[in-house]
């Protein structure tokens, strides 16, 4: 543990990405700190039912989510060395910082996805939660092309 | 806990509660008013046959989903033991009747809504209509959204109506009276003939175990929780029906009870107006059982569109329908689209059909039932032609069990009404027709029976055959031609070469990057780490060379430990015709190359072209041929690459005496198209007629035939020799051939 406090805090950077777009978006937001980031483990989360059928086919969410993990992989792999992983749970957010917990990462980088209040509301308002319930250091990182 | 077991979370109960909680909602709240004006007391009798028709059909489901716990249920099975026409039958079987029973769970949602609420009617629709509508579009909002939180809620539903029924049971007990159950006209007052139609209606009520199969892939332990919660759940609600009917006619008499809410009515009845000094008791009483019954329906309508979209999934998985249907939301991460098309299409029935509940329900059951038989027959064919299936529990009383469960499923469509089977008739004729017009060009996917009977054309009659040849998919018009690459240096020789073939015979390559990983890596570990920037390159070349020969390309990545296994596999799943791949090295004796050779003798999962070499250069193509089926494979491919690329080809025969050889090369070359090309006759040594014709040449494509193609490489040694003799480029062919384990490793003498 006293590496955590002794490295920079973006050495080891957990992203979980949500889509196609999310992906993309991180990556692109991610760009400017590569420099900063050592390694990067992207996590796709699949929101498990807890004892009740899931919202979707779990064969569609897994090779969705192996897609998602993979355009990470091709937009960032060149630059600093990417691990994916496919995490399943019930709580998104308690998900990811167990994930982080397990691969031992300095910091969460996320990419806010915005969307109206009610859509937030309906999706459990991720962003919102991972800061705070926070259980590491979590970066909210801006949109490159909103400067 | 490994990721596996994470994402396998429903445990027994949890399945059990999708079977008795999809089921309870039709059978004791919506149902049995209707029914017993059909039937009279011994409707109860028609619950009961009811029960005992989906148990047999249960003891299949069970056999079928243990073996292949997979999404899509029903429709999964039969699309994969009888092939695409009848999978196209039974997936819009599944999903029609899904629609039809959700329609009815909402109009019966409808029906107790209107006695808590008056709603009125709009235009066309009736009061219950217009409750049904809105909860239809509830049902389909909550599921597009996609809020957690109704799937947990569906063991409290369930738990807390089983707990709502037994204290009615336990009123209705102390109401009951037999001189109401039997009335004045007796307990048959329409006669025993009425039992069965009383069945065809009350069917629907059974209509949920199947559901539980449909998310098979995410149960805990299948092989051991899918049997007993099917079973079980088929077994608890044939129970329940049957004390709590029996206890309804009991306390109401059957011409009274009320075909709109008769558990509210027989509550109503059966519980005394006041308990010492609290009033009002009956009228409580009553209205739990509404709500009751508004949370059994909207449970079982939901569990329905829950259901429905992992038929469509399968469907897509299989082209049977486009993929499009099935994109998961980006934010709620839902099969939304399908969820609104199966939604509208509930919309349209209430509307439509909303007004007379008995063309609904028989509607889903005879759509269901049509799928039942399907998977009772494809039960059968699964044991008799399917090597490897392996179901964890098998049905008592084989071959009986299926064969009655297919019987009674399509006897009891026969006591429906001409209306419905008239509607199950168009129905089979449009899905056979969206076959022909839409799936059978895309679905790549051949199923066990037409693999079985075209592979033993000796041994079923002509017409059989051909029957099953006319039908068969033709994913894309022609065959499929699978590349599996995974050395970017042999990228562009093993994509031509499929690009020609494909351009050929106007099929469609499917180019799939093999990601080798390492041996102690357990495959599902590596899923982690999928595909690398190579991938996506190395697919983005493919699919520009295969491009270049103006054939669809589609483009897949797999990951491998040493490769073939996991590559026939993909073949196999991808429908494939013909394979192609590289030797993944140069050198046959070295290390990896010799493996995978050596696998090439095992069971070939299509024809399989092997390129030595890191270019494809088909300008002088040689055929040496002795005859012989891997033989006709060469002559096929060297057909292709003239017809396409231009090449010229001359065919090569090795005998001792030139005037019988040359007799026979020419036969054998027009009877292979190949009259025109350029015959060539040698004596003498084998090896150094083909070594000495190999010069002039820039490819030769070698069958394997007549003798084990292991011995060849291993023991014979005549390839081997050849290949590293020669400068020009080979390919290797073999045609899969019934031949014993023996003499495919030792040759046939």
């Amino acid at each position: 543990m006293s590496n955590h406090v002794e490295n920079a805090p973006l050495d080891h950077v957990l992203v979980p990405v949500a889509s196609e777009k999310d992906a993309s978006a991180t990556c692109a937001a991610l760009n400017p700190y590569l420099d900063e980031i050592e390694r990067i483990t992207a996590v796709h989360v699949i929101e498990k039912g807890g004892g009740a059928p899931d919202k979707a086919p779990l064969e569609k969410r897994q090779s969705d989510g192996t897609e998602f993990l993979a355009v990470v992989e091709t937009q960032l792999g060149d630059a600093v060395p990417v691990d994916t992983r496919i995490a399943y749970g019930t709580d998104v957010v308690a998900t990811l910082f167990d994930e982080a917990e397990a691969v031992e990462a300095t910091a969460l980088a996320f990419r806010p996805r915005g969307g109206s209040r009610i859509v937030r509301l309906l999706t459990g308002d991720t962003a919102t939660k991972l800061v705070t319930e926070a259980e590491l250091p979590v970066v909210s990182l801006p949109d490159p092309d909103e400067d | 806990m490994s990721d596996t077991e994470l994402a396998k979370d429903l445990g027994l109960v949890s399945a059990m509660t999708i079977g008795i909680g999809t089921m309870i909602g039709a059978g004791i709240f919506v149902l049995p008013g209707v029914a017993a004006q059909e039937a009279g007391p011994v409707v109860v009798a028609s619950f009961v046959i009811g029960g005992l028709i989906a148990m047999v059909n249960a003891l299949s489901v069970s056999e079928l989903g243990t073996a292949m716990p997979r999404a899509g249920g029903g429709y999964y099975y039969v699309n994969r033991a009888l092939g695409p026409v009848f999978g196209s039958i039974a997936g819009m079987g599944d999903w029609m009747g899904l629609a039809f029973a959700s329609a009815f769970y909402c109009i019966g949602f409808g029906q107790y809504l209107a006695t808590l609420a008056p709603i009125g009617g709009v235009l066309f629709l009736n009061e219950i209509q217009i409750g049904a509508l809105i909860a239809g579009m509830a049902f389909v909002g909550v599921n597009y959204v996609g809020a957690k939180e109704t799937g947990g809620i569906q063991t409290v539903i369930v738990t807390l109506l089983l707990a709502i029924l037994t204290v009615f049971a336990v009123a209705g007990w102390f109401s009951f009276d037999y001189a109401t159950l039997a009335g004045s006209g007796g307990l048959a007052p329409f006669g025993t003939g009425a039992i069965l139609p009383g069945t065809a209606l009350v069917f629907v009520s059974f209509l949920g175990y199947a559901k539980i199969a449909t998310v098979a892939e995410e149960l805990k332990n299948p092989g051991r929780n899918l049997p007993i919660a099917i079973i079980g759940s088929v077994a608890i609600v044939t129970v329940l029906y049957a004390i709590l009917v029996t206890l309804m006619l009991g306390v109401v008499s059957w011409p009274e009870l009320s075909q709109d809410a008769p558990v509210a009515q027989a509550a109503q009845m059966a519980f005394p107006a006041s308990v010492g000094p609290v009033g009002g008791v009956a009228a409580a009483a009553a209205t739990v059982m509404t709500l009751g019954a508004l949370l059994a329906t909207a449970s079982s309508a939901n569990a329905s569109i829950l259901a429905s979209a992992r038929i469509n999934f399968a469907m897509g998985r299989d082209r049977i329908v486009t993929n499009w249907l099935n994109e998961i939301h980006p934010n709620y991460a839902t099969p939304y689209r399908s969820i609104l098309v199966t939604g509208a299409m509930i919309v349209v029935f209430i509307a439509l059909l909303g007004r007379d509940i008995e063309i609904l329900a028989k509607a889903a059951s005879v759509l269901h039932l049509i799928v039942y038989a399907l998977m009772n027959v494809a039960l059968i064919v699964f044991r008799e032609a399917d090597p490897e299936y392996d179901p964890e529990f098998t049905v008592p009383f084989y071959p009986v069990t299926p064969v009655l469960g297919a019987l009674l499923s399509l006897g009891l469509v026969a006591f429906m009404d001409e209306i419905e089977i008239a509607l199950s008739g168009v129905f089979v004729v449009v899905a056979l027709g969206w076959y022909a017009l839409y799936a059978r060009s895309r679905t790549p996917r051949e199923g066990v029976l037409s693999s079985y009977l075209r592979d033993e054309e000796t041994d079923v009659p002509g017409p059989v055959v051909d029957a099953a040849d006319a039908v068969a998919p033709n994913g894309g018009e022609g065959p499929t031609i699978m590349v599996a690459l995974s050395n970017p240096r042999t990228e562009g020789a093993l994509v031509t070469l499929a690009g020609a073939l494909a351009a050929a015979q106007g099929g469609r390559v499917v180019a799939t990057h093999v990601v080798t990983v390492p041996d102690q890596t357990p495959l599902d570990a590596a899923n982690e780490h999928p595909v690398e920037a190579e991938s996506e390159r190395l697919l983005a070349d493919a699919k520009r060379d295969a491009e270049a020969f103006d054939v669809s390309v589609e483009t897949r990545s797999i990951l491998s430990h040493r490769g073939l296994h996991e590559v026939f596999d993909a073949a196999t799943e991808s429908g494939a015709d013909t394979l192609v791949m590289g030797y993944g090295g140069n050198h046959l004796a070295a290390g990896r190359a010799e493996g995978a050779l050596d696998e090439l003798a095992h069971d070939l999962p299509c024809d399989v072209l092997v390129l030595d070499g890191e270019t494809f250069a088909p300008e002088r193509v040689l055929i040496p041929t002795a005859g012989g089926i891997s033989s006709d494979l060469s002559a096929e491919v060297g057909a292709a690459l003239r017809e396409t690329t231009g090449a010229s080809v001359t065919l090569l025969h090795v005998a001792d005496d030139e005037t019988e050889g040359r007799a026979f090369l020419t036969e054998w070359a027009d009877e292979h198209g190949l009259g025109d090309v350029d015959l060539r006759v040698e004596s003498g040594d084998v090896e150094t007629a083909i070594e000495r014709a190999a010069r002039d040449h820039t490819l030769m494509i070698v069958g394997a035939t007549e003798r084990g193609l292991l011995s060849r490489l291993v023991h014979d040694s005549l390839l081997v020799d050849v290949i590293d003799d020669v400068e020009t480029s080979v390919l290797l062919t073999e045609r899969p051939q019934t031949r014993s384990l023996r003499e495919r490793l030792f040759g046939r003498r």
